[in-house]
C-alpha cells in the first residue's frame, strides 16, 4: 500500500478495488491459460520426448537414450520426399473441394432464398455422422473394380468401358474432400449466419451484381471463418488416416498419417514405433505452427471483419430469381452422390448378412436381424449410457473453454503476445497424433494420484484435447464478428464486465457455440483411436462397440449400430427444427 | 551349505511366479473364490467368448469373468505402464506368440509348473514354462464360392497366373507369408509375392475387411483371412471357404497369467482351463480356433493331416520371426 493511501483510507480502498479490477481479468487469462497448458502441454512434451527417446522395441518413457535419430530417420529418407509430396496433394485437394463445398451450401442454404433449406441443412451434415471407415467401405461397395454397384450397372447397362477407380490418388481426394465438406459447412454456415446483409444491400445499391458483390463483399468480411476452416481442415486432412489407408493401400499411396498409423500399430512381436510417429507428428505440429501464423497475420485487423454491430444487423435472404431451380438442382445432385449412396450402401448392408449386388434374391434375403441383435445386446444400455455422458460432458466442456479462450485471444486484457500464444496452445493438440495424446494421458494418470485411469474421465480428459482446436477456432471466428462497440455501449450504460459477457456478447456467441457443441458431441461419438487405446470393460463407448463388431466380422451389425447412430445424431441435429414444428402445431391447435 | 542355498533360490523364483509348494487345481480354486473374479484381455472374440465363459463359470462357480478385447500391441503397452506404475489391473491376457518377447524382456510373466500343478501336456508348455499355448491362427489361400469352384486354386502359385489378375485380396502385413518364409526361405518368397504384387491384388490392412470383402465378392480369393474365422462365416451361411493347399501357415495363440495380477489363483485357473479338453471344445465350437496338431487337434485340424496338407506354425524365435514379418510386409509394398 502506498503512503498516500496509507494516510487516506477511502483513496486507499478506491485504489485497491481498482487494483483488483485490474488484477481480476489477469486472473481469469492465468485460469484459462492453466487450463489449456494443462490439456495442451502433456500430449506436446510426450511428443517431443518420444520423438527423441530412440530405443526400439521400448516406450518412450522406457527408453535410456536420448537422441535425433528419428529425425533424422525421417528428414533423410528420400522415400519421405514422395510421402509429403503425396501428403501435400492429399490434403490441399481435400481441403480446397471440401472447403469450397461448404462455402457454396453455407452461402446457398444460409444467405439465399433456396428451396428446402432444412432439408438441405440436415442432409448436409449427415455424412459428418457416417464413421469415416464406414464411410470408406462405403465407396469401395459402391466404386470397387470387380462388384461395385455403379461400375458393376455401368457394366450391366453395356458401358463396362466407364469404370471409376477408387483406389487412386484422385479418388481420395474427392472422397476425403466431400467427407470434409460435411465438417467444414459447420463452421462456415455460422458466419455466413452472423452476417449483415445491409453490407451486400450497400453493393446492389452501387450497381454490383450479385456474383461480384458475393467475391468483392461477401468472401472478404468472412475471411477469418475460411481462413480458420482452411487452416483447420488442412491440418484434419494431413493427420486423418481411414480415407487414405483402405484406399491408399492397393494403389501404393501413402501419406503421412497412414504412415504415422502403420508405425503405431505395427506387426506382430512389436511395440508401436513411438519415436517415427512422434517425429513425423512433430514434423506437422511445425506445419500447423506456421499455418496458425499465417492465420493470425491475415486476421491480424479484427475490426475489418466485423459484421455484427451496435447498431443492428439483419441476416436478410438473397432472392435468386431463375437461379432458383439450376442451383437446388445442383444441391440435389450432391445429395443424392455424397449422402444418398453411402447411406442406402450403409443401411443395404446392415439388411443383409453378407453383402449382395441388389436383386430380387438379394431383396429376399433382406431382415432385420441386425437390429434384433443389436436390440438384444446386453451390453448396449450400457454403451448408450457410456456414450451419452462421455460426448455430452466432453462436448460441452471443451465448449465453455473455447469459449473463455476465444473471449481472452479476442477480448482479453493481456498482452497480445501472451494472447496470440494462447491462441497457438489451443491449437497444438490437433497437430499430434492420437496415439500419442493416448500414451501421455495413460503415463500421467498412472503416475499421477488422480483417480481417472481406466475410467470414462480419462476418456473426456483424451476428448477434451482432441477437439479443443477445432471449438476454439470457431468461436474465435464469431467473436471476430462481433463489434467492440457492443460491449462499450452496455459499459456506457453502467455493465460491468461479466453482465456484459452474459447478456451482450454470449447470446451473439451462443450460434458459434452450439455448432463447435454439435461439432464436438458428434466426433466424440465416432472417434475411435482414442478411445481403443483408453476403454475398458466399463467405460465402452459406440465407436469401439462398432469397431468390436467390425473386427468379430458382425459386419451387418456393426452396419445396424453405424445406421442407428446416424439416425440418433441427425435426430439431434434436428431437434430445433422439431421442437419448433411442434411448437408451431401446439399454438395452432390450442392458440397458446 | 551349496544345496541349502539353491533350495532357498528355487523358493524364491517359485514364490515370483506366484507359486506355493502345495498348490492344487483344489486349493487354487478355494483362493480364487476368495479372489471373486477374474479380468480377461483378450485379442479374441469376447462377444463369441460367452459361451466358454459360461462353461468356465460352471465349472468354477463363485468367480467373476471381465473379459474385453484389445488388440495386442495395445494390450501388452497398457500392462507395460501398469506395471511400471505398480497399478496391474489385469489378471491374464492371450496373445500370438510373436508378441511373448515383449512380455518377457518385462518380467511380466513368469515360469510356473503347469505340467506338475495341471497336468498340462508338455507340447502346451512354452517359454520356460512361462505360457500355455491354446490354439492356432491359421491363415490359409480363402475364397468365395459363388466364384470359385472347389480345387479350382490347386497351389499358392496359381494366384500369380493372369487368371487372377486384380481378383484377388492380400493382406497388407502378409503374417501367413511370413510364416510360410520360414519354409520356403526369404529368397523364394520375395519372389513369389512380388509376381502376386505384379498381378494387381486389392490390398487390405488386416483380416476382417479381407473376409468381408471376399464374402461381399469384391474379389474371388484372398491371402490373409483367418481359416477358424472363414469357416464360422460359412456355418453362418457365407458364400466362403478354404483352399485345401498347403502348407498352410498358422500362427501360435498363447496366454499367460500377468505378474502382479490382483487375482492370481484365478488367472491360473482360467489359463490352465483353455487347455483342456471341455476348454478346446467349446473354443472350436464358439470361435472356430483351437488346436491345429497334436492329440487335441480340432477337427480342421483332423482334417488337414487327412488330406495330407503341411502346416507351418509361426517360430518360436522371436527375431526370425520379426525379420520375416519386416522383408514380407516391404515386398507386399502397401506400407512402405
Amino acid at each position: 500500500m502506498t503512503e498516500h493511501a496509507m494516510t487516506n483510507p477511502t483513496v486507499g480502498s478506491r485504489e485497491a478495488g481498482e487494483d483488483s479490477a485490474r488484477s481480476l481479468p489477469m486472473i481469469l487469462f492465468g485460469v484459462v491459460a492453466a487450463i489449456v497448458a494443462w490439456i495442451a502441454l502433456a500430449p506436446f512434451v510426450m511428443l517431443i520426448y518420444s520423438s527423441l527417446a530412440a530405443d526400439k522395441d521400448k516406450l518412450p518413457y522406457e527408453s535410456t537414450t536420448l537422441s535425433l535419430d528419428n529425425y533424422v530417420a525421417v528428414l533423410a529418407d528420400a522415400k519421405n520426399l514422395d510421402l509429403l509430396g503425396a501428403t501435400a496433394a492429399f490434403a490441399i485437394g481435400s481441403t480446397v473441394i471440401g472447403v469450397g463445398l461448404a462455402v457454396f451450401f453455407a452461402w446457398l442454404i444460409e444467405r439465399t432464398d433456396i428451396f428446402a433449406r432444412k432439408f438441405l441443412f440436415v442432409a448436409m451434415l449427415t455424412p459428418m455422422a457416417i464413421p469415416s471407415m464406414i464411410y470408406a467401405m462405403a465407396w469401395i461397395q459402391l466404386c470397387g473394380p470387380n462388384n461395385g454397384l455403379i461400375n458393376a450397372t455401368l457394366t450391366n447397362m453395356g458401358l463396362g468401358f466407364i469404370q471409376v477407380n477408387v483406389f487412386s490418388l484422385t479418388s481420395m481426394i474427392v472422397i476425403q474432400g466431400v467427407a470434409l465438406a460435411s465438417h467444414a459447412y459447420l463452421l462456415i454456415a455460422i458466419a455466413f449466419r452472423n452476417f449483415d446483409s445491409s453490407f451486400e444491400e450497400q453493393a446492389f445499391m452501387c450497381g454490383r451484381g450479385k456474383l461480384a458483390t458475393v467475391f468483392r463483399i461477401t468472401m472478404p468480411m468472412l475471411k477469418p471463418a475460411l481462413l480458420a476452416a482452411g487452416l483447420f481442415f488442412t491440418v484434419v486432412a494431413l493427420e486423418t488416416f481411414d480415407i487414405p489407408i483402405i484406399l491408399g493401400l492397393t494403389s501404393h499411396v501413402q501419406v503421412v498419417s497412414t504412415q504415422i498409423y502403420w508405425s503405431t500399430h505395427p506387426e506382430s512381436g512389436r511395440l508401436p514405433e513411438y519415436g517415427a510417429a512422434s517425429a513425423l507428428g512433430a514434423v506437422l505440429v511445425v506445419i500447423a505452427y506456421a499455418l496458425i501464423s499465417l492465420y493470425t497475420r491475415a486476421t491480424r485487423d479484427a475490426k475489418r471483419f466485423v459484421s455484427v454491430t451496435a447498431r443492428g444487423f439483419r441476416p436478410r435472404p438473397i432472392p435468386l430469381g431463375a437461379w432458383r431451380w439450376p442451383l437446388f438442382g445442383v444441391a440435389m445432385l450432391f445429395v443424392v452422390v455424397a449422402v444418398g449412396l453411402p447411406l442406402f450402401i450403409l443401411i443395404w448392408r446392415s439388411l443383409l448378412r453378407f453383402y449382395q449386388y441388389p436383386s430380387m434374391k438379394a431383396l429376399q434375403a433382406l431382415s432385420l436381424n441386425s437390429y434384433y441383435a443389436v436390440y438384444n445386446d446386453p451390453d448396449i444400455p450400457k454403451v448408450l449410457a457410456n456414450t451419452f455422458t462421455l460426448s455430452v460432458g466432453s462436448a460441452g466442456f471443451v465448449t465453455l473453454l473455447a469459449a473463455a479462450v476465444a473471449w481472452q485471444v479476442v477480448r482479453g486484457s493481456a498482452d497480445a503476445g501472451w494472447r496470440r500464444a494462447l491462441n497457438r496452445l489451443a491449437f497444438f493438440p490437433q497437430s499430434i497424433p492420437s496415439v500419442v495424446v493416448g500414451l501421455a494421458l495413460i503415463f500421467i494418470y498412472l503416475w499421477l494420484p488422480i483417480p481417472v485411469y481406466g475410467t470414462l474421465w480419462i476418456m473426456a480428459i483424451a476428448m477434451v484435447t482432441r477437439f479443443l482446436a477445432y471449438s476454439t477456432g470457431t468461436i474465435i471466428a464469431a467473436q471476430m464478428q462481433l463489434s467492440a462497440e457492443l460491449e462499450e455501449a452496455a459499459r456506457v450504460c453502467g455493465a460491468g464486465r461479466a453482465w456484459t459477457y452474459l447478456r451482450v456478447v454470449l447470446p451473439l456467441v451462443t450460434p458459434a457455440m452450439m455448432a463447435a457443441f454439435l461439432w464436438v458431441l458428434i466426433h466424440i461419438v465416432r472417434e475411435l483411436g482414442l478411445s481403443l487405446m483408453l476403454y475398458t470393460l466399463q467405460s465402452q463407448v459406440l465407436s469401439t462397440k462398432i469397431w468390436l463388431l467390425w473386427e468379430n466380422g458382425r459386419v451387418a451389425d456393426a452396419c445396424a449400430t453405424g445406421v442407428l447412430t446416424v439416425a440418433g445424431l441427425l435426430l439431434l441435429l434436428s431437434a430445433p427444427t422439431i421442437f419448433r414444428g411442434a411448437r408451431g402445431i401446439w399454438r395452432a391447435a390450442f392458440g397458446t | 551349505m551349496r544345496n541349502g542355498i539353491a533350495a532357498a533360490f528355487a523358493a524364491l523364483a517359485l514364490s515370483a511366479g506366484g507359486v506355493r509348494a502345495d498348490d492344487t487345481p483344489r486349493s487354487l480354486y478355494e483362493q480364487a473364490k476368495q479372489e471373486g473374479m477374474v479380468s480377461v484381455w483378450s485379442s479374441l472374440d469376447v462377444e463369441m467368448q460367452q459361451a466358454q465363459l459360461k462353461v468356465f463359470s460352471r465349472k468354477f462357480p463363485g468367480l467373476r469373468i471381465e473379459a474385453f478385447k484389445i488388440p495386442p500391441a495395445a494390450a501388452i503397452e497398457r500392462a507395460i505402464a501398469e506395471s511400471r506404475a505398480g497399478r496391474v489391473t489385469v489378471d491374464v491376457m492371450d496373445t500370438n506368440s510373436g508378441y511373448l518377447q515383449l512380455v518377457f524382456d518385462r518380467d511380466l510373466a513368469r515360469p510356473y509348473p503347469w505340467g506338475k500343478v495341471f497336468g498340462v501336456p508338455d507340447d502346451l508348455v512354452l517359454y520356460d514354462n512361462r505360457a500355455l499355448a491354446i490354439g492356432h491362427y491359421d491363415l490359409p489361400i480363402s475364397y468365395n464360392t459363388d466364384l470359385v469352384k472347389p480345387g479350382e486354386i490347386a497351389s499358392w502359385e496359381d494366384l500369380t497366373q493372369p487368371k487372377w489378375k486384380g481378383k484377388f485380396m492380400l493382406e497388407a502385413r502378409g503374417f501367413g507369408l511370413a510364416i510360410l518364409a520360414q519354409e520356403w526361405g526369404e529368397e523364394k518368397t520375395v519372389s513369389y509375392i512380388k509376381r502376386l504384387v505384379a498381378n494387381r491384388p486389392i490390398i487390405t490392412q488386416s483380416a476382417s475387411p479381407t473376409m468381408d470383402g471376399l464374402a461381399s465378392g469384391q474379389a474371388s480369393a484372398a491371402i490373409g483371412a483367418i481359416g477358424g474365422r472363414i469357416q464360422k462365416l460359412r456355418e453362418q451361411g457365407a458364400p466362403l471357404d478354404w483352399a485345401r493347399v498347403g502348407p498352410i501357415p498358422a500362427q501360435v495363440v498363447t496366454v499367460f497369467p500377468v505378474v502382479g495380477a490382483p487375482h492370481p489363483a484365478a488367472a491360473k485357473l482360467w489359463s490352465w482351463w483353455w487347455t483342456t479338453p471341455e476348454g478346446q471344445k467349446t473354443f472350436y465350437d464358439e470361435q472356430g480356433y483351437g488346436l491345429l496338431a497334436g492329440p487335441g487337434a480340432n477337427p480342421r485340424g483332423q482334417e488337414m493331416k487327412e488330406k495330407g496338407l503341411s502346416i507351418v506354425f509361426e517360430t518360436g524365435k522371436v527375431e526370425e520371426g520379426r525379420h520375416n514379418l519386416e522383408i514380407v510386409s516391404q515386398a507386399i509394398g502397401g506400407l512402405k
